[in-house]
């Protein structure tokens, strides 16, 4: 009997190993690909296991100078550091293994357990919403209050999500990543206690993300919850409404396809409203500029009737008076209590959020910050533990000259699937196979050929590798050579993935927010099928338009659309010529037509896109004053023909943020323009696109995707450094700069807002009713623009007009600086 | 040193900025003067309409067409502050003046009232898209203000005036209750937070975090820098 259950215990052991390819040995699993993939990957551990020796040994010698904790947030504090000691350990042993992905993972792992952590220690620089009672409030301003806590938290509840797909892998991979949740949920500051209080607070139900009323580690499963959109988690109908509103359509899509699999289940005790939750979904796809024949497009794939008047009187203002009505239904002082939680309690990140855009704000127009400092501005000061272990830290490494694209290619194919194996958040509605389930199932990212793409890309993988040497410039001989073909064959996206993934992974942004953004949407059916539609060339202008106007058009969805598809896109935009497998293989980095700025955009084209005005309009009329080759927003003045056209993702990320077209397309296309003269190439396209995926990941997700690492510099002084240093540059001053900014300021423990942003502009004293002066717009991060004056309010007589703006400042500590807005209007005096 | 707590943070981020600014003069300023040679104005449609009547409404972005608003109750108290678009546009632009202008140091302190008060902000836009003699730059100036407002709460740009209203000002009403209920905590919690046994540890996490994330960083360039031999040795 013994002997038998050996004998099984090795045939399952054997059986998990052989089959788990998250316990793969990725170093020999690169050297059975080639020598230079595999010296590439075993470069990678060395580092990793280096710079992993330096943060434990850092650790061990904090525990031991911390003496003991006398407050409760500090033994809190101190919990957390010991596990995260224990995980970096498991790390250690992991690398040791060759097993980057567990490391990779589990050290992940670490930092959101430390965001955690950070979020219970006390923030003077943050609003305190506790202790409040509603009361008072109507049911109209508890839905607008819903729908800001459901806006503030979402990015919080994908923060969770990711943390669960860390979980998981180091889980798989042997790590007790439950068992370490739980010593944390004992301090109140683990998984279980930030469920717990999301779900009081509305934005999840308890039973669809645990499968009972209240949470048990053991029946939890991480990488369930991971991959969950909004419906799946059964968040609150009026929370979902405002967080909609950050997320990207398809999210959206996703959610009403999940409504209409489970029309009561899903939405636990809120089966109530389902109809008023229906509506505020389909409010959210026709406020984010979804026309009504798209919509009847998507609904009847989707099997929805009527998806176009399910929106009725359930947009803008009317909606939150539908939806406050609903809620009354439900008893007002459940939504009282779960506006409470929500504002109230760290777990929800809504304080956290909310602090820091608001103070982003406020510092900007006062022109100085919060002079009150946060722990961790105390806690770094000399002579701390915390400074020495400062000294003691990683160095980065330094990038060399003569870096190419081709070396950025492959050492992203060497990083992809350690990088991404947690699967990307649920609530991006990113395609099956690159969720958690899916990577842990063995059908994501580094599983084989165009395993973690979309229905529908049906590009060979030959195909793709052959595209992936024009892109490097590496005839099909060397690419045999190194083995480059092979590995992006086993890493199965499309090279314009691959190459979002080597500029983010070394320049330090969030790889999975990035590649999130890059592929979202494309989970819903409802968008497979668009994006089929223009595969076959059937899609009409008008739907092409909503599809750029909602943020639609992103790297996966140009690769489901192909060749076909962006051909349609590329005429309709006024573009000519260019290759349209590579810009669809691409995501836009190249390929892309040449942008003529008297050619006329399609005129159904640009009424779906929002551009106002009279029909026919050139692409020089959207961008900016001074129609046709003047001037275009100035940058782009002279301009006649652009060669290599503009990337249709960015454009269409910016508009998916709620930015102007004229305002979209006019910062892609000087961005292009500027890379083009500065001879940027692939790597300055690719940081561009990534950096725009940034923006958008930030736009939904706030601080979470905002890697820890981001302006970490060292990116060498060669032709590739200085061509991605400028794309992040122009990224950061452009059109999606706002949203990174506010990004940056939310980030968990009160790591700072962004410091004073630039002053008020000169403002003319009080007057007559006269115009009031502009404002500048957003900046980058660290930098709100200069707000130009207002012209004085009321009174008779004339008054002068307001100064300009000044220039943004730099940014605080909370992030980079950022170039400012643009000046300000001068305010105008009425007298009359 | 790259990663050394907040202050190197701030280091790195006056680098960036910098180096922004630096790369922004270079691509910005000859053109600007250009443009200003051909005295081209920075706004989109006020080189073709000069006033607000000039503009027909069938032309404007919904952005830009007036919308008739119920507003909260309490928040045009007299009768006569709410009786005609005029009288709204004035007594909005005379509380936006008071508070961004007249009080603007002080809203780090009193972001309740900064927040509630950008309810006038929307209301003084949308009265001014109502006023046929405003000038269009104007409203285009004041449209990208308002587009600054709304990031405090995430407000989208598309978002109607009126949705944007009722969102600042039960946000408002909500941080000003919070306010006078929390206000004698703020000591309190700026106490704990400087205490070193708190400030330490949060520190100290900080500072592993940054570390990983420098660490993930260090490998995928480790792994570039090494393809990179490997490919010059194909290539040779």
């Amino acid at each position: 009997m013994i002997r038998k259950n050996l004998y099984l215990s090795l045939i399952l052991s054997f059986t998990l190993f052989s089959h788990n390819h998250l316990l793969a040995n990725d170093v020999a699993n690169m050297s059975g690909i080639s020598e230079a993939a595999g010296e590439s990957a075993a470069a990678a551990a060395s580092q990793l296991s280096n710079d992993t020796g330096a943060i434990t040994a850092n650790i061990s010698n904090v525990t031991e100078a911390l003496s003991a904790a006398t407050t409760e947030v500090g033994a809190k504090l101190d919990v957390s550091i010991a596990q995260a000691k224990a995980a970096m350990d498991f790390a250690t042993q992991s690398i040791e293994a060759g097993n980057l992905t567990a490391a990779v993972q589990t050290m992940s792992l670490v930092e959101s357990v430390a965001d955690m952590a950070l979020g219970s220690v006390p923030n003077p620089t943050a609003l305190d919403m506790s202790g409040i009672s509603f009361d008072d409030f109507s049911a109209d301003e508890m839905a607008a209050l819903s729908s800001i806590a459901g806006t503030m938290g979402v990015g919080k509840v994908m923060a969770v999500q990711k943390m669960a797909g860390q979980m998981a892998v180091a889980e798989q991979a042997g790590f007790d990543s439950k068992g370490m949740m739980g010593q944390l949920d004992a301090q109140g500051i683990g998984i279980g206690t930030a469920m717990g209080d999301l779900a009081k607070a509305g934005m999840v139900s308890m039973e669809a993300v645990s499968g009972a009323a209240s949470f048990s580690m053991d029946n939890f499963s991480p990488e369930n919850f991971a991959s969950m959109n909004v419906a799946e988690m059964g968040m609150s109908p009026a929370m979902m409404a405002g967080a909609l509103d950050s997320l990207p359509v398809g999210s959206a899509a996703a959610a009403l396809e999940s409504l209409q699999e489970n029309p009561g289940g899903l939405a636990g005790n809120f089966g109530a409203m389902s109809g008023a939750m229906t509506g505020a979904i389909a409010a959210s796809m026709s406020e984010k500029g979804m026309g009504a024949e798209m919509m009847g497009a998507m609904g009847a794939s989707m099997g929805v009737e009527g998806l176009a008047e399910a929106a009725n009187g359930m947009t803008g203002l009317a909606g939150m008076e539908a939806m406050g009505q609903a809620m009354a239904t439900m008893g007002m002082e459940n939504v009282g209590a779960a506006l409470s939680t929500a504002f109230s309690s760290p777990a929800t990140g809504i304080t956290d959020a909310m602090s820091g855009t608001v103070g982003m704000i406020s510092s900007a127009i006062a022109g100085k910050s919060p002079k009150a400092k946060t722990a961790i501005q105390a806690g770094s000061a000399k002579g701390t533990v915390a400074a020495g272990m400062i000294d003691a830290a990683p160095e980065a490494v330094e990038m060399p000259s003569d870096i190419s694209e081709a070396g950025m290619m492959m050492g992203a194919m060497v990083m992809a699937k350690p990088t991404l194996a947690a699967g990307l958040p649920g609530a991006m509605a990113p395609p099956d196979t690159m969720t958690a389930v899916g990577s842990l199932a063995g059908a994501g990212i580094g599983s084989g050929p165009a395993a973690a793409l979309a229905p529908g890309v049906d590009f060979s993988p030959n195909e793709m590798g052959t595209a992936m040497g024009e892109m490097v410039g590496i005839d099909a001989g060397a690419m045999g050579t190194l083995g480059m073909d092979k590995m992006a064959a086993q890493v199965g996206m499309t090279p314009g993935m691959v190459a979002s993934i080597g500029a983010a992974g070394v320049a330090g942004l969030d790889v999975t927010s990035v590649m999130t953004a890059n592929v979202a949407g494309l989970g819903s059916v409802g968008v497979q099928s668009l994006a089929a539609a223009a595969k076959a060339g059937e899609m009409s202008a008008s739907q092409m338009g909503d599809m750029m106007e909602t943020g639609l058009v992103n790297q996966g969805t140009m690769a489901a659309m192909g060749s076909t598809g962006m051909k349609g896109f590329s005429e309709a935009m006024g573009m000519s010529g260019g290759n349209m497998d590579m810009a669809a293989m691409t995501g836009g980095m190249t390929g892309m037509g040449n942008l003529d700025m008297n050619a006329q955009m399609n005129p159904e084209m640009a009424a779906a896109m929002g551009v106002a005005g009279p029909q026919n309009a050139t692409i020089g009329d959207v961008m900016g004053p001074g129609a046709g080759p003047g001037a275009v927003e100035g940058a782009l003045g002279g301009v006649g023909q652009m060669e290599g056209g503009m990337n249709l993702g960015q454009v269409s990320a910016a508009m998916g943020a709620g930015i102007d077209p004229g305002a979209a397309m006019g910062s892609v296309a000087g961005a292009a323009m500027a890379a083009n003269e500065a001879g940027a190439g692939l790597a300055g396209a690719a940081m561009g696109a990534a950096m725009s995926a940034q923006g958008a990941a930030a736009q939904a997700m706030g601080s979470t995707a905002m890697g820890g690492a981001m302006g970490v510099g060292g990116m060498g002084e060669g032709a590739m450094g200085e061509a991605m240093g400028g794309a992040m540059g122009e990224a950061m001053g452009g059109a999606m700069g706002g949203a990174m900014a506010g990004a940056m300021s939310g980030q968990a423990g009160g790591m700072g807002p962004g410091g004073p942003m630039g002053d008020m502009g000169g403002m003319g004293g009080p007057g007559g009713p006269g115009d009031m002066g502009g404002m500048g717009g957003p900046g980058g991060p660290g930098g709100l623009g200069d707000l130009g004056g207002p012209g004085g309010p009321g009174g008779v007589g004339g008054m002068g007009p307001g100064g300009p703006g000044d220039p943004g400042g730099p940014g605080g500590p909370g992030g980079p600086g950022g170039p400012g807005g643009d000046p300000g209007g001068g305010g105008q005096g009425g007298g009359q | 040193m790259i990663f050394a707590g907040d202050h190197t943070n701030k280091l790195t981020a006056a680098k960036n900025f910098f180096r922004i600014i630096v790369l922004l003069a270079i691509l910005i300023l000859p053109i600007n003067s250009e443009a200003k040679d051909k005295k081209q104005k920075d706004c989109q449609y006020c080189n073709k309409y000069e006033r607000m009547e000039d503009w027909p409404v069938s032309e404007r972005p919904k952005e830009f067409v007036y919308e008739e608003i119920d507003y909260p109750e309490g928040m045009f108290k007299n009768k006569i502050d709410r009786k005609t678009s005029k009288n709204r546009k004035s007594y909005a632009g005379k509380k936006v003046y008071e508070r961004f202008v007249k009080k603007k140091t002080g809203l780090n302190k009193n972001q309740h009232l900064m927040i509630r008060d950008m309810a006038y902000f929307e209301a003084l836009y949308n009265e001014t898209l109502n006023d046929p003699r405003a000038k269009v730059e104007s409203v285009e100036g004041l449209k990208k203000g308002r587009e600054a407002m709304r990031m405090s709460l995430k407000i989208s740009p598309k978002a109607s005036s009126s949705e944007a209203i009722l969102k600042f000002w039960a946000t408002g009403k909500m941080l000003t209750k919070a306010h006078k209920l929390n206000k004698k905590k703020k000591k309190k919690k700026q106490k704990e937070a400087v205490n070193p046994d708190i400030a330490e540890r949060a520190a100290v996490l900080a500072n592993l975090k940054k570390q990983i994330a420098l660490a993930k960083v260090n490998a995928q360039r480790a792994a570039t820098i090494k393809a990179q031999d490997k490919i010059k040795e194909v290539k040779e």
